[in-house]
């Protein structure tokens, strides 16, 4: 399917000094397009340079500007090609391109630009330092489904949710049958007057029976022996406060039911007020910081392991850093439910109500993963395997900030929470049996 | 329950001494439901009981969901129903609280659920014990309502409830009810009648416009949030729908008597009130006991008559209007308690009915048989007593709590 493509993948900041080996690995290409290198170092710090070349944009800016067509983007592989012969060398494409990536050749006045090599990119093979790969986006194109999400959707700006439904709605496809309640997701999950937001059939519960709504839904398919996917999409307190009841008993009767709850460590969609995932220390609306006032006094339930124990078919834990990770449990998840109840905990930071600058979601997602604030692991009937595992473990320290709802902590209160998330990853290597 | 059965001559059905939980299950039973979701309570468990065996034994034919709470009862068989499936449930009291959100939203979704409801005390007062105080709770619900007298009428109603809740006109959740420890525990000879009786009886229903659904890839959402007018037009609709019901039980109880012989007055059943000067107004299992003081009080020469409220919701205004308007007094025979009013409810119930009507009716009420006391013969005397007294002109109090005053 087209729109998900092999991608260069460079790490930022991430070159040694002076290094031009994908440079000369570019100039040397074996390509009839090859004009000279379209990778360039950039970065102005010595020590913290960047290897760079062309994004390959969805909306190619410089497509717009060529006056002679020559520019194209393919549907089949995502690559922005200029054709030579139908270049005129009036440079419009390289004014037009955003971060100075299309390269003129003064020899022959055309331009020219990276076009992976067709996909076996010499740069990445040449790179000694790992910097450069070609990420591809096969496993991806192997789960994309349909987009059943309507483009604009009311979240605030940065919330991780939009990706969330439209990515988990893309894996499950259109014959699922949404249970959605009140949280940030009702307005768009639950429809708005004659409007709803998605293309699958929905079905708003109470905050107190999604798991048994979905759990009924599924009996009657039973009842009448056809297959059904139900899939309950709600917030943290619904799952962990309010509504663990109804999930607890629809495990241990083993409904047939994908749950999916995404944390956002809070009731973020009425003012930011502390559900039982919000961490130890955390403002919120309801655990304020004052003189007295140090946030959230007691720590996080950990619903995922909760769950785990339920000795149910499949549990496991995903983010939106890892979308791959994410999609091969959705998948897992949907096979499960022949068996029983399957429950995905999905981290989803929410930057309105945690003071987290909105385009800093996917790196904090990103962050616990590398942090072991919070491990990706699946269990199948509550044996555990984590499904990544940092080769460096990252320090809460570095970047727990990032968040201004932890922006009162003390060195102390960190090094606690860091305790914290230390001992709940060893309990939960111990469960995997890996220490 | 009596083991021992055998085959009426006169319809075919079994006769047997049930108890009114087990009339409850047969009743349920024989409905055919999809889906049945249950969590026991006292005095409902051997509802639960029952229908578990009747599934163990291959008798029902249902997906049975033995759930953690009340509010999974609910919960369940609301989105069985919209999925498709003729649903189940009952619950008592305690369990009715816990499932209040889950009762309203089945109101407002307009599903056809009937649940059975074993009267018993509400929480508050820790009470192990019978009063129609949870049932009271939930008038505002928007359900239809309907308390019965008899272990026979459990099991008819709960059939009929049917007929209304899944009527193409009607489509609201049924509750029918009956008095926990007495009418719950309490075992009658009756008849179990036919499968096929029920199944011609609810065929009709087939008949009917399909009922939407929610289908998986389908183009509906349920439950989606509704918006100011939409909003009105929804509650209009519910409410129109609740006064069509009044009617629709007549018409329901007709056929259902055409199939079973058998029948209730439909919203209340009237006896010996044609020349009555006074009436006592009852519900469920007491009007048996009423009966009697009616027909002792009439051997002294008192025309007395006996109303016995069936449905609660909607309430028959009109009815109850036109039953009592030409009477002199009426004893109310209440179990329950309206805080706030220092009566009962039904008292105030009948007080509305009758606001506007050009009659001269006096009520009398009398708050009896909470908590599990009898409503005993006594009582009941009294009640006429008292009501005759008022018919002569005599001064009379509005309200007694009895055995306390």
């Amino acid at each position: 399917m087209s729109g998900y493509y092999d991608t260069l993948k460079i790490k930022p900041d991430a070159c040694p000094a002076d290094c031009q080996v994908c440079v000369d690995a570019c100039a040397g290409r074996s390509s009839e397009n090859n004009l000279g290198a379209v990778i360039k170092i950039v970065g102005d710090i010595k020590d913290k340079h960047s290897a760079a070349t062309c994004y390959q944009c969805s909306k190619p800016e410089c497509l717009e500007a060529c006056p002679s067509d020559a520019i194209t983007k393919s549907d089949e592989d995502g690559i922005v090609r200029i054709d030579m012969d139908e270049c005129t060398g009036c440079e419009a494409c390289v004014d037009a391109c955003p971060y100075e990536m299309i390269v003129f050749n003064d020899d022959k006045q055309i331009a020219t630009k990276c076009d992976m090599c067709d996909g076996k990119a010499a740069c990445a093979g040449a790179c000694p330092h790992g910097v450069i790969s070609v990420d591809s986006a096969a496993p991806v194109r192997k789960y994309m489904q349909e987009d059943l999400l309507s483009p604009g959707v009311a979240f605030c700006g940065g919330c991780m949710l939009e990706l969330a439904i439209r990515f988990t709605l893309k894996v499950l496809g259109k014959d699922i049958v949404l249970f959605a309640s009140a949280s940030c997701s009702a307005p768009v999950l639950i429809g708005i007057g004659h409007v709803s937001l998605e293309k699958t059939a929905f079905y708003g519960c109470l905050m107190t029976n999604i798991a048994s709504s979905a759990a009924g839904y599924a009996r009657y398919y039973k009842k009448i022996g056809k297959e059904v996917t139900p899939v309950c999409f709600v917030g943290d307190g619904n799952t962990v406060d309010i509504g663990f009841q109804n999930l607890s008993g629809a495990a241990e009767r083993g409904e047939n039911i994908l749950y999916i709850c995404y944390d956002n460590e809070g009731y973020m969609n009425t003012g930011y007020q502390k559900s039982s995932t919000t961490p130890l220390g955390a403002w919120t609306s309801t655990t304020e910081v004052g003189s007295t006032g140090r946030g959230k006094p007691s720590q996080s339930k950990d619903v995922a392991l909760m769950m785990a124990m339920h000795d149910t078919p499949y549990v496991a834990t995903a983010t939106l850093s890892n979308l791959e990770d994410y999609a091969s449990k959705l998948i897992k998840a949907r096979e499960a439910i022949k068996k029983g109840l399957a429950y995905i905990h999905l981290y989803t930071p929410c930057p309105t109500g945690w003071k987290l600058a909105p385009d800093s979601t996917v790196e904090m997602c990103r962050n616990v993963v590398e942090s072991n604030a919070f491990p990706l692991w699946e269990a199948e009937y509550g044996d555990i395997r984590f499904t990544y595992e940092p080769k460096e473990q990252k320090p809460l320290a570095s970047f727990i900030k990032m968040a201004r709802k932890f922006s009162h902590l003390t060195d102390e209160d960190i090094q606690a929470l860091q305790e914290n998330v230390d001992h709940r990853y060893l309990r939960l290597q111990k469960l995997a049996g890996v220490c | 329950m009596s083991t021992k059965s055998e085959v009426s001559a006169e319809t075919k059905g079994e006769r047997r001494v049930l108890t009114g939980n087990a009339a409850a299950a047969y009743g349920a039973l024989l409905s055919r439901p999809d889906v049945v979701a249950l969590y026991p309570i006292t005095p409902q468990s051997e509802v639960v009981e029952t229908l578990s065996k009747f599934y163990a034994n291959g008798m029902l034919d249902a997906e049975m969901i033995q759930v953690e709470g009340e509010n999974s009862a609910m919960s369940s068989i609301m989105a069985a129903s919209v999925a498709g499936g003729r649903v189940f449930t009952a619950t008592s009291s305690w369990g009715l609280a816990f499932m209040y959100d889950a009762v309203l939203m089945a109101a407002g979704m307009r599903i056809p659920a009937v649940m059975v409801n074993v009267n018993r005390e509400m929480p508050g007062i820790y009470s192990v014990s019978c009063s129609r105080q949870d049932i009271m709770s939930v008038r505002d619900a928007g359900w239809i309502q309907i308390e019965v007298e008899t272990t026979q009428e459990v099991l008819d109603t709960v059939i009929m409830a049917y007929r209304l809740a899944e009527d193409s006109e009607i489509l609201l959740p049924t509750m029918v009810s009956y008095d926990g420890y007495y009418l719950s525990f309490m075992s009658e000879d009756m008849e179990i009648p036919p499968q096929d009786y029920a199944d011609r009886f609810l065929a009709v229903l087939k008949e009917q416009p399909e009922r939407l659904k929610l289908v998986p890839g389908g183009p509906l959402g349920f439950h989606a949030h509704a918006l100011l007018e939409d909003f009105m037009e929804y509650r209009y609709k519910h409410c129109a729908a609740l006064e069509r019901a009044k009617t629709k039980i007549d018409q329901v109880e007709q056929e259902f008597e055409a199939i079973f012989g058998r029948k209730y007055g439909g919203v209340l059943e009237e006896y010996r009130c044609e020349d009555a000067d006074i009436v006592l107004l009852t519900m469920g299992s007491s009007t048996g006991t009423a009966r009697v003081a009616v027909d002792s009080k009439r051997e002294q020469g008192i025309k007395v008559g006996l109303v016995k409220l069936r449905m609660l919701r909607p309430f028959p205004k009109e009815k109850i209007a036109s039953v009592l308007k030409d009477k002199k007094a009426v004893g109310i025979i209440d179990r329950s308690v309206n805080f706030g009013w220092n009566s009962g409810h039904v008292y105030t119930e009948v007080q509305s009915a009758l606001f506007g009507v050009d009659t001269n009716v006096k009520l009398l009420d009398y708050i009896t048989g909470i908590a599990s006391l009898d409503i005993t013969i006594d009582h009941l005397e009294r009640a006429i007593d008292e009501a005759y007294a008022a018919s002569q002109g005599k001064e009379y109090k509005d309200v007694s709590w009895l055995p306390l005053e």
